[in-house]
């Protein structure tokens, strides 16, 4: 077969699979936050089903920036999805964490294109705290990686994850324990779970961003947050926990880093943006900053 | 609406910028309001400038309807005054026509009257709580209360008929005798809500980011929390010592114990915390009237109650609800139908009067963490 | 009455006020319009900070308002209405925000329940009701049926059966796409 005819095959097999395991996350994620506040909890397809009812109803837009705004966001995000080696697989050659980090925030800036073309000026405030939330996880998360980058003069993810395949005791989550913790609390902010839940934030601001989407839209808005889902969570397994040799060992893995945040979620409220911003750099980023300074002093 | 004066730093960009300023509504329809009730908020930034309640999306007329029904008739629509608390408004509703007729009801009645009031209170306590820990965030408080309130709402369907809205008290005492075995149930219910209370404190009270975020957040003296017209656990919160069931006895507190614990403080944070030592009082008020209930009728006969005529005269009667003092009205004029009904609802002085003054200045992710804490319940702003 | 507080208001005010002990705790004390401020403020003073709140009532047969102040002291546990009595075609009363700044949305209310005007008090915009052109609704005269059938029925449309006259108007689901 033609070499493009493959690649497309692969491009759009990644698009709708990043979707599919980011939404069946989603729907395995309600029945654990429902059994932790001892009720039952939707099915585990539900997520499927809340998509496929959102496209069949009618939606409302108000110009054509809006429109392109959402679909920038989406693209951005399944264009960052191709970069993350899934079972140590790599679609495009190359996974450079750089280009990771630089197309995430493609999602961010296409929503907040989106829905501030809508004029309400809750989306606005919902999408400007997320903005500066973005500034308080990405400078602890951006020092975890220049440490690896120190140790393995490479920003390949697919190099991390190689390095990583000699069983348990070469995961990057002991030869790194004080950028794993550092990541973990950006995790959370990055996830947009509490106790840095400032986007959705429904009390707040009446669901952000969110509030304007109807119809297909809010469609999009769901599976923007399954392949961020996707993308994060596949980040972090290839940084610390080893990669995967097979998809099922993958998506386990992936599933864990999940369910430990929802837990810190159920259990946690949400802090003012500024506390957050603040406990960010305060917190996550010493831990960073001092795995910085002893990886490059003492490698 | 009554501002105080000052000038600040949003007030000199709202001059320079004409574009600076914005209007955001907390309205009625947003899922951090409590009800049908809204504030329109001039905002610079996330900070808000200036505070316009809008009120009136739940006046549902009340007061004018209640002249134009029977005595007992208006029963039906006193407990949607207020909703997460309805037997107070009926306790004080009764108590109110009782004194205007002069009649004292039998003591079993007023034993069963303050069993129901402490049930009630109780139940509004959980979604108080829940509406704090919701307002904050913090969803898994909110769901593990709901599913105890569920079971004080399953205890009132089986003594009253009703979960939500009672009509259990009229004029002379209670319409009908508590079932056999219900004081048990009541009783584990009460075991099982003190054995819950330790999970709350380390989930709620003791979690350190809503000690942070509530810590500090609307602060109010005691002087001026006496003259602003605040009443309730909000007034205990700032120390001090005000207790209708202490200071102006009814039913049948004035042969209970009742030792209330003073949370000082007058923020956000020690008004939460007095909600939850209310709760662990109230619970222990239960237990006490149980044990000496006695037995007797249940209500006075007052012959046809539809055809109750009260004569010329007025009263005012006041009972302590979960959120502060409720108070009823009553003038008549020696007819079938009452003259006059004026409700006395606790959440007016804070949601209409303090927002001005605390609103002012804050950002908008307390808005709705500081009208749970003051519980603020629009359908008594509103009637 | 633990504090006596009926006999020294009698001694303080002399023939301006009457007093009466309605029930237990519950007191009541009536005066003119014009002495209502300055009772309140000795009041204040006598530790009866707690307002509650305040009432109107409607006599429409002896064609008067009657306005009640309801205050409490934490100290000596009394409850006293204040009352006073106001002519029906022009009412109006000085207001108390200066006393207690609070009861200023409950002006509010009276007047737009009531038609009551209070001079001095900074906001007296509606309240409640919207749009509302009729007369104060708690006011006796006001019948809430009537205003019901005038305002709601088809009789008040104009409208009489078989309703021949109404163009029902069919709009297609393509055409109610069209805005899109």
């Amino acid at each position: 077969m033609n070499a493009y005819a493959l690649l497309g095959i692969k491009l759009i097999g990644v698009s709708f699979g990043s979707m599919a395991v980011g939404l069946l996350f989603m729907g395995l994620g309600r029945k654990v936050t429902a059994r932790i506040q001892r009720r039952m909890g939707p099915p585990f397809y539900q997520s499927f089903i809340d998509v496929i009812k959102c496209f069949t109803k009618t939606s409302i837009t108000h110009n054509f920036v809006m429109d392109l705004g959402i679909i920038m966001a989406l693209g951005g995000l399944i264009a960052t999805a191709f970069f993350i080696p899934f079972a140590n697989f790599s679609i495009l050659g190359s996974s450079s964490v750089v280009i990771v980090l630089y197309l995430m925030s493609i999602g961010y800036l296409g929503m907040a294109m989106g829905v501030s073309a809508s004029g309400n000026p809750n989306a606005t405030i919902g999408i400007s705290r997320a903005l500066a939330l973005m500034m308080g996880y990405e400078i602890p998360f951006v020092m975890v990686i220049m440490a690896m980058l120190i140790t393995y003069n490479s920003s390949d993810l697919l190099t991390y994850a190689v390095a990583q395949s000699n069983g348990i005791g070469s995961w990057h989550i002991w030869k790194y324990p004080l950028g794993f913790i550092a990541v973990e609390i950006a995790f959370q902010a990055m996830v947009g779970e509490a106790p840095y839940d400032h986007m959705i934030a429904p009390a707040e601001i009446a669901s952000g961003p969110m509030v304007e989407l109807s119809g297909k839209y809010l469609g999009i808005g769901f599976l923007l947050h399954a392949v961020q889902l996707y993308v994060e969570t596949g980040l972090i397994v290839n940084l610390f926990l080893g990669g995967a040799s097979s998809w099922y060992v993958m998506l386990v893995k992936m599933f864990a880093v999940y369910f430990t945040t929802l837990s810190i979620n159920a259990v946690m409220a949400r802090y003012r943006i500024e506390q957050g911003i603040r406990h960010l750099w305060i917190w996550a980023g010493s831990f960073g900053l001092l795995q910085l300074i002893y990886t490059r002093i003492w490698g | 609406m009554y501002l105080p004066d000052g000038y600040t730093t949003l007030d000199k960009i709202s001059e320079n910028d004409d574009y600076a300023v914005y209007d955001l509504f907390f309205g009625p329809n947003h899922p951090g309001m409590h009800g049908n009730f809204g504030y329109v908020l001039d905002m610079v930034g996330t900070e808000i400038l200036r505070v316009r309640p809008n009120a009136g999306q739940l006046h549902r007329g009340f007061e004018k309807a209640m002249e134009n029904k029977l005595w007992a008739q208006n029963l039906s629509l006193i407990p949607r005054v207020c909703v997460p608390d309805p037997d107070p408004n009926e306790v004080a509703y009764c108590q109110a026509v009782e004194a205007i007729l002069g009649v004292e009801i039998p003591r079993r009645a007023r034993y069963i009257r303050s069993i129901v009031l402490e049930m009630s209170r109780l139940g509004s306590f959980l979604m108080g709580m829940g509406g704090v820990g919701g307002a904050l965030g913090h969803y898994s408080t909110m769901y593990l209360m709901m599913i105890d309130r569920d079971l004080i709402l399953d205890l009132f369907e089986a003594l009253t008929g009703g979960r939500v809205y009672h009509i259990y008290n009229i004029p002379g005492g209670v319409r009908r005798d508590i079932p056999d075995g219900w004081t048990d149930k009541l009783l584990e219910l009460c075991d099982r809500l003190e054995s819950k209370l330790p999970e709350w404190d380390r989930l709620l009270y003791e979690n350190p980011v809503v000690q942070d975020r509530l810590g500090g957040l609307g602060y109010i003296s005691a002087e001026e929390a006496m003259s602003s017209g605040i009443t309730g656990p909000s007034l205990r919160a700032c120390g001090v010592k005000a207790d209708v069931r202490i200071d102006t006895p009814y039913a049948a507190y004035d042969e209970i114990e009742i030792n209330s614990k003073l949370s000082e403080g007058g923020d956000a944070l020690a008004r939460a915390v007095q909600v939850r030592l209310d709760f662990e009082e109230a619970v222990n008020i239960i237990r006490r009237l149980v044990k000496q209930l006695p037995d007797g009728d249940y209500k006075l006969d007052l012959g046809n109650i539809s055809k109750l005529r009260v004569p010329k005269g007025d009263a005012y009667s006041k009972v302590e609800a979960s959120k502060g003092e409720f108070g009823y009205y009553v003038v008549s004029d020696g007819g079938l139908k009452p003259y006059r009904v004026s409700v006395r609802g606790p959440s007016m002085p804070a949601g209409m009067y303090l927002c001005h003054k605390h609103l002012r200045g804050m950002k908008i992710d307390d808005v709705a963490v500081w009208m749970a804490s003051f519980a603020i319940c629009p359908p008594d702003i509103d009637r | 009455m633990s504090d006596n507080i009926l006999a020294r208001a009698g001694k303080m005010h002399g023939d301006k006020i009457e007093c009466r002990e309605k029930y237990k705790a519950q007191l009541e004390i009536k005066t003119h319009r014009d002495y209502v401020l300055n009772l309140l403020t000795w009041l204040k003073s006598e530790r009866y900070v707690h307002l509650s709140f305040m009432s109107c009532i409607d006599w429409i047969e002896e064609n008067e308002f009657e306005l009640v102040w309801h205050v409490f002291s934490y100290e000596s546990k009394n409850h006293i209405l204040v009352k006073t009595r106001l002519n029906r075609e022009k009412p109006w009363m000085h207001t108390a925000i200066n006393i207690w700044p609070h009861v200023q949305p409950y002006e509010q209310e009276i007047h737009e329940m009531f038609g009551v005007y209070f001079p001095g008090n900074p906001d007296l915009s509606g309240l409640f009701l919207h749009n509302w052109l009729d007369l104060p609704p708690l006011r006796k005269d006001f019948i809430a049926k009537d205003y019901s059938l005038a305002l709601y029925t088809t009789d008040a449309l104009g409208l009489t059966p078989p309703f021949d006259d109404i163009d029902i108007v069919e709009i297609t689901a393509e055409e109610s796409r069209d805005g899109e």
